[in-house]
């Protein structure tokens, strides 16, 4: 991170409100003013009672109130600003760092935990709108300060000599006294966020917890550390309010000091017992600019800390970038290749990846999505004869979809977390009652039914984040609709049935077929379900591809490809095989979800009703 | 959203909190009445100064002594400040701690059904913003609300000293501060808790902004995502912007009513000296109380701004306990470990009925396979049976006992469920063990760990055990998590265990070695395994076969084969393949 980092970034947001944080200073000042002048309007008609009793007080009592009114106007007036600042720098940082989060996929897991990020988004914004609002203040302060001094050197010099001099000298002292405060106020937040972690963890992992019960136990390691938080806590309580203390004595001591010369000048003749009210007015007048000064020096410290963590999120960099020169995006129907398996996606095909080693098919997937230009780098994927990486990122995203099997839901109306097109493509035409239709098509494809039959208002009801309200198989299902939802030109999909009973697998292999028509479809699975359906299957040996048939060629090839096949897919090698002992126990890791999934293609169970809809339990 | 305590529950819980530390609190309140007399020593010495130095009988002596009244009573002030303010915070800081302990204990008591409901954004907001708004209100509004109370009646106090009649005209503010305030707090509450929730719906919006990241960009969803955030800051910034529109009619009130009795002391000072009640000096100190009072009553009313967000933010705090306060009342005692099920129906409170009567009795030590298409119902029955929910009617007893009514405490280390789901807590590796067995030595951990097969990779971690681990530390792969998540099984020990899917995570062929070791640990144990693999099933004392909510089948493998139905003909389509022995 560079050391400009922070700086530019509260220079970037200071440019973009230069209208509020000039009206806070300049309401800060003038409600600031108001209070200067209540001491010497106090004095003034003190005096004029001590001469001239009632009728000597009512004209300063006039101007009193007059400037009461004004003060009340301007206290609004600040208070607006000062929120507005505040409220306007931490909202937009807020969204700045939401956005980009938003922008940089995976890139921002890597570096960051959701905790890390959301606590940057809630709390450093917050940090940062706290200073601009003690920036405004603090400039009213100074202003005020000076004010104070200008008075009291119209007075007497010596006065304002002692007013000019000892306030920045009491705001030495006490900043010097704050280092220690802080210290162990570092020390008391890293316990803090420690034991906030804790809590965090507990809300995301109560259904683990009452499974087992061990809500007790981490109840009293939360304990434990809620202790140790108390301990830090006292001890910051030790130095601090000595810190308190420090405030009440050096504005006392400043005070005293100042009453004091002012009563010799009273003696001596030189002002008025008035006016010896006026500068005892000021001295405690002045304690608000001190603190607010106090304050400020603390506010700019943890402000930079925030905006430093704000710069370091905001320099997390996507994956994958335009490159200086794209070339225009390919005609439609266009190969894809990947160079360093040999695997070529025909278009308007159905085809599959297999592999005995998951992680090499998977990998491969990414590389036809470009999911992170670094792996493209050393093995390119050519499309349309280019290489992936010379076209625009829109361009690769609007046409190659890739889907992994454990993709995320979003919160929200169902409807709009499913039918992502008009994201993907704002502006295309079509009713509510066509993209009704569309919705329906894709839930149907994928046998979501009974998920949607739960909901009480269907596609409109709100779905929570992660879409926790449906099982892992219904979650499945649906980011497979919205998958297809998307009309991808190409869209790639990893293990997609991988959390699906066989019989649902079943008919969602069949129907994504035919729901994918003309379009091109790559899925990385095993599931002989789902590789029945492929046009080409490539099984990948070492990364590489070893052959290319159908699933039923391949069952049937007598060589090591084929039996290759057969030892991933079937999940079933023979034990009568004797030259493959080693993958014996193979033979009872064949799941039920497998079995019972062949049993209904093949008839021998019949389908079961709750997940079918009448009118189509025939077709499959 | 998790529900929000009333009023008078959040008044009840303060004033118990007030009462238990009632000692402590009297200290403060004795140090700051202390701090506040010292504190009001200097009008009165300029008062009197003043009426000195009119009168003309002030010497330059006079006035060093002064000037040695206001260093001490400065110098009182603050060192007696100092102690009331520690021991205030000392107070604050353990009030906290145990709030926020009771809380954890409560969070971790709600009913799961309640949370998931709830969301994790809202949870996630009550345990870190709330928690936060409600210690400043108590490490530093309680305080301070003590010290300026104290510091206003004594003002009070000392102007009634100086001239009764002057010090009345100092009230002339209270009609106009009382007024506002009272229109501001009716409205403020619902206000600042809207506030409180916009924030808890921004980190929830980020959070899975996050969490979603690699979806994000794999669907080019980048922008509604933004539009998304934005709705979320929009409500913020609507909600931050209502309270502030309360705020501008408030603070003038208050702004006026502090100044306005300055005025009326003036005005009747001025009267008071015409007619020769009062003297200069009189009215000058009383003026100054005046004003001084407006340091304390501003700050305290500044806090009964915060009160409301701490208030607020109590509330949903103190909410969470009244969730809890729903279930488990009764204490019914198990007999035996018989487990039963009967007419078992249930319904998720926004949906369906999900099992339409199951009848279920597990003999002590058997063990049942249960098989079924997913949305059979299968991981209900498995939560039902471990008594995480209770069922809509029927019902499921564990000795007699009903099972969701049995304390959780008392429910564990009898029965236990372990589903596909996974979470490796913040801490060490022992730790997330340990959460299943305190009081577990190395060795028995290291032993679990053995039976899982995750030895290996667990030991040769950097410390071995105590390798921290959880999102701050190692991450761990979903399958080695599941690992843990049987390890902490094996030492838990319970008599009865619901298994859902608890190995699909594990590489197939590691897996059915596990399933074996774990067999053997398990021995003699009821064992209620959601079966995804056929070996389960075969494996198992009994088969259970379930579709759409209800039992189809029910009964052993060669009874099942007899009987010729679904899983006969699963079993049989599974035995007639080619490339699969029989």
């Amino acid at each position: 991170m560079s050391r400009g980092g922070p700086f530019r970034l509260l220079w970037w947001q200071a440019r973009r409100q230069p209208g509020t944080l000039a009206a806070g200073i300049l309401f800060g000042i003038a409600w600031m003013l108001c209070q200067v002048a209540w001491p010497y309007l106090v004095s003034q008609a003190i005096d004029g009672g001590t001469a001239g009793g009632f009728r000597g007080i009512v004209p300063w009592v006039l101007a009193l109130a007059g400037v009461a009114l004004a003060q009340a106007g301007f206290a609004v007036l600040r208070h607006r600003m000062a929120v507005s600042n505040w409220l306007r720098s931490s909202l937009s940082l807020s969204r700045r760092v939401a956005h980009h989060s938003a922008a940089t996929g995976a890139a921002i897991k890597a570096g960051t935990s959701p905790g890390e990020v959301a606590s940057t988004v809630a709390n450093d914004a917050i940090r940062i709108g706290e200073l601009f609002d003690v920036t405004a203040r603090f400039s009213g302060g100074v202003v005020s300060y000076a004010a104070v001094g200008a008075i009291a050197m119209a007075t007497s010099v010596q006065l304002g000599m002692v007013v000019l001099v000892g306030m920045p000298l009491l705001v030495l002292v006490m900043t010097a006294f704050l280092r220690p405060v802080q210290q162990r106020q570092a020390r008391w937040r890293a316990e803090q966020g420690t034991l906030a972690d804790l809590a965090t963890d507990t809300v995301v992992g109560l259904r683990v917890l009452r499974g087992i019960g061990g809500e007790a136990y981490f109840a009293r390691r939360y304990e434990l550390g809620s202790e140790r938080l108390r301990r830090r806590g006292i001890e910051m309580a030790q130095v601090s309010t000595w810190m308190d203390a420090l405030q009440i004595l050096l504005p006392g001591l400043f005070m005293a000091v100042v009453v004091w010369m002012a009563a010799s000048l009273v003696l001596d003749g030189a002002i008025s017992p008035g006016e010896l009210v006026t500068f005892y007015g000021f001295s405690v007048f002045l304690i608000m600019p001190l603190r607010i000064t106090v304050e400020a020096t603390g506010a700019f410290a943890r402000g930079m800390v925030a905006a430093r963590r704000m710069t370091d999120v905001l320099a997390v960099e996507s994956a994958v970038k335009d490159p200086e020169t794209p070339v225009p995006a390919p005609e439609t129907a266009t190969e894809l290749a990947d160079v360093a398996s040999g695997i070529v996606i025909r278009p308007g095909r159905f085809s599959a990846i297999v592999s005995d080693d998951p992680a090499s098919a998977t990998t491969v997937a990414e590389r036809l999505a470009r999911r992170d230009d670094r792996s493209l780098r050393e093995s390119q994927v050519l499309w349309g004869g280019t290489e992936l990486t010379r076209h625009r990122v829109k361009d690769v995203r609007d046409r190659i979809v890739l889907v992994g099997s454990d993709a995320y839901l979003f919160s929200g109306p169902l409807r709009n977390a499913l039918d992502i097109r008009e994201v993907r493509r704002p502006g295309l035409p079509g009713s509510a009652a066509a993209r009704r239709r569309r919705v329906d098509d894709a839930l149907a494809a994928v046998a979501a039914q009974d998920a949607l039959d739960a909901l009480p208002r269907g596609l409109d009801e709100h779905i929570p984040e992660r879409g926790s309200n449906f099982s892992g198989g219904q979650r499945q299902r649906l980011s497979l609709a919205r998958a297809l939802l998307s009309d991808a030109e190409v869209l790639i999909l990893v293990e997609p049935t991988s959390a699906l009973d066989a019989n649902t697998e079943a008919i969602v292999a069949a129907r994504l077929r035919r729901a994918r028509k003309g379009l091109t479809t790559v899925v990385v699975s095993s599931s002989p379900l789902l590789l029945a359906q492929a046009d080409e299957v490539h099984v990948l040996d070492g990364g590489r591809v070893a052959g290319t048939g159908t699933h039923d060629g391949l069952l049937r090839r007598a060589d090591p490809v084929g039996r290759q096949y057969r030892s991933v897919v079937a999940r079933t090698v023979n034990d009568a095989e004797p030259d493959e002992p080693v993958v014996s126990n193979e033979t009872w890791t064949g799941s039920i979800d497998t079995v019972w999934a062949q049993a209904v293609s093949t008839g021998s169970i019949p389908l079961p009703h709750p997940i079918t809809n009448p009118d189509e339990s025939e077709e499959d | 959203m998790l529900p929000i305590a009333d009023g008078a529950r959040v008044r009840a819980e303060v004033a118990s909190l007030i009462r238990g530390h009632r000692i402590v609190l009297s200290v403060v309140v004795a140090l700051q009445a202390l701090a506040a007399v010292a504190g009001l020593l200097s009008p009165w010495l300029i008062g009197r100064a003043i009426d000195a130095l009119t009168n003309g009988t002030s010497t330059s002596t006079g006035i060093g002594l002064v000037l040695v009244a206001l260093v001490c009573a400065t110098t009182v002030q603050a060192l007696v400040t100092r102690f009331a303010q520690l021991h205030a915070l000392r107070l604050g800081e353990t009030i906290f701690a145990r709030l926020r302990e009771r809380f954890l204990r409560a969070v971790l008591g709600l009913p799961l059904a309640v949370v998931e409901a709830a969301g994790t954004g809202d949870m996630l907001a009550r345990t870190t913003t709330d928690i936060d708004a409600v210690a400043q209100m108590v490490r530093f509004g309680i305080p301070r609300i003590l010290v300026t109370t104290t510091t206003a009646a004594l003002t009070i106090g000392a102007a009634f000293l100086v001239s009764p009649m002057l010090a009345i005209a100092t009230l002339a503010g209270v009609p106009i501060l009382f007024a506002g305030t009272r229109w501001y707090i009716r409205r403020s509450i619902p206000a600042y808790q809207r506030q409180l929730a916009s924030y808890g719906r921004l980190i929830g919006v980020v959070n899975e902004t996050v969490e979603g990241a690699d979806t994000i960009d794999a669907l080019a969803l980048a922008t509604a995502q933004q539009a998304k955030i934005d709705a979320a800051l929009t409500e913020r910034r609507n909600a931050e912007w209502y309270t502030l529109g309360l705020r501008s009619i408030w603070f003038p009130s208050t702004t006026l009513g502090l100044l306005v009795p300055v005025i009326v002391v003036l005005l009747v000072g001025g009267a008071a000296l015409d007619s020769g009640i009062a003297t200069a000096g009189q009215v000058a100190a009383i003026t100054l109380y005046t004003m001084q009072l407006s340091g304390p009553v501003e700050e305290l009313i500044g806090w009964m701004d915060r009160i409301q967000v701490g208030a607020a933010a109590l509330s949903r705090i103190v909410g969470v306990e009244d969730v809890d306060a729903e279930i488990r009342s009764s204490h019914p005692d198990p007999l035996d470990e018989r487990v039963v099920a009967e007419s078992v129906r249930f319904r998720y409170p926004e949906g369906g009925e999900v099992l339409h009567g199951i009848d279920l009795v597990p003999a002590v030590g058997e063990r049942i396979a249960v098989v079924g298409p997913s949305g059979s119902g299968k991981s209900t029955l498995g939560r039902l049976l471990t008594g995480i929910a209770a069922p809509t009617s029927g019902q499921v007893t564990l000795g007699g006992a009903e099972m969701a009514q049995i304390p959780l405490d008392e429910l564990r280390g009898r029965v236990a469920l372990v589903t596909q789901e996974h979470h490796v807590f913040v801490g060490t590796l022992a730790e997330n063990l340990r959460l299943a067995a305190p009081a577990a030595s190395a060795q028995e951990l290291t032993a679990a760990l053995e039976v899982v097969g995750a030895d290996r990779w667990a030991l040769s971690m950097p410390n071995g055990l105590e390798t921290h681990v959880g999102a701050t530390g190692v991450l761990l792969t979903p399958a080695q998590a599941q690992q843990v998540a049987l390890a902490r099984l094996v030492l838990l020990d319970p008599h009865t265990l619901v298994l859902d899917e608890a190995t699909s995570l594990i590489d197939p062929r590691a897996a059915r070695g596990l399933e074996q070791s774990l067999d053997s640990v398990l021995e003699g144990r009821t064992v209620i395994a959601i079966a995804h693999r056929l070996h389960t099933a075969r494996d198992a004392d009994r088969i259970v076969v379930m579709r759409g909510g209800v039992i189809v089948e029910n009964g052993a493998h060669d009874e099942l084969l007899a009987a010729d139905g679904e899983y006969a003909a699963l079993w049989a389509a599974w035995s007639s393949q080619d490339s699969h022995p029989a």
